[in-house]
């Protein structure tokens, strides 16, 4: 008995070890700062998350979504009927809203 | 946040005001240069496919993600918290773009006392349900959120992602 509960404890810390390191692994997603240059010259900064296999869907999105990122792009990329996404989103779309029409209304 | 964004929007005395103030701002340039910008950037990426591109768009960004849907190569689009005024300044109509959107996939996603667009984004995406075309799909959740808010919680997230791994 006291063999065998030794035994747990041994084994019981480098497994909880593989199942984090397991766990990051399944959770890391790798992204790339791109600026885009639009053709009225504005420079707009995006995040891209390049695609994890060939010819993967792409999700696109229009807003920032910094505030959600963690939870969204996780849940996204790693659902299982995604797991081929891809995607970019727009982090400052916002910024020629503002700088060609936001002062437009006053 | 830009200072001038943020200045604009100090400068409404209400939430009510904010909005109206924002949807009176032109949407043409967003859509006309940075999506172009942007689906022209996917397009060209290693391994991505330009026929299978989505559009997940949130609050003013839906009527962007809209008119996005009209004139580019979207296979499916999710429009969360669009509402407003029906009519887009100096453009069409949110029933004429649903038209011309034809009949790709499209997602409403709003909440029960969404308080965008005077509170009635829940009543007004019943009847963009039913303007849609195609394959369509609306899904309304209880409580208050809007816009990206929505997409905070892990059950709409994953809505989301569910729909699109059906329709991409």
């Amino acid at each position: 008995m006291r063999v065998r509960k030794s035994l747990v404890k041994t084994l019981f810390l480098p497994v909880i070890l593989l199942l984090m390191s397991f766990g990051c692994a399944t959770t890391q997603i790798t992204k790339e700062p791109v600026t885009l240059l639009t053709d009225d010259q504005t420079k707009l900064a995006s995040t891209y998350y390049p695609p994890r296999t060939p010819n993967a869907p792409v999700l696109f999105y229009c807003r920032t979504l910094d505030a959600i990122e963690s939870t969204l792009v996780i849940s996204l990329l790693n659902s299982t009927k995604l797991d081929l996404v891809s995607w970019l989103w727009i982090s400052d779309i916002r910024s020629s809203l503002r700088g060609r029409e936001a002062y437009r209304s006053r | 946040m830009d200072f001038r964004y943020k200045e604009l929007i100090a400068r409404s005395r209400s939430i009510s005001e904010q909005i109206s103030t924002i949807q009176k701002q032109d949407l043409n340039a967003l859509v006309d240069h940075d999506m172009r910008s942007a689906i022209n950037f996917l397009s060209h990426q290693d391994g991505i496919d330009p026929e299978r591109i989505g559009l997940v768009s949130t609050s003013l960004g839906s009527r962007v993600g809209l008119f996005s849907g009209v004139r580019y190569k979207i296979k499916a689009l999710v429009l969360i918290s669009l509402s407003g005024p029906e009519a887009f300044r100096g453009g069409k109509s949110i029933k004429q773009l649903l038209e011309e959107y034809g009949e790709r996939p499209i997602l409403f996603m709003t909440s029960e006392k969404d308080w965008g667009g005077n509170g009635k984004a829940a009543e007004d995406n019943k009847l963009y349900f039913n303007w849609a075309k195609g394959k369509k799909e609306l899904k309304i959740w209880p409580g208050s959120g809007h816009g990206v808010d929505i997409l905070k919680r892990e059950e709409a997230s994953k809505f989301v992602s569910s729909w699109l791994g059906q329709n991409l």
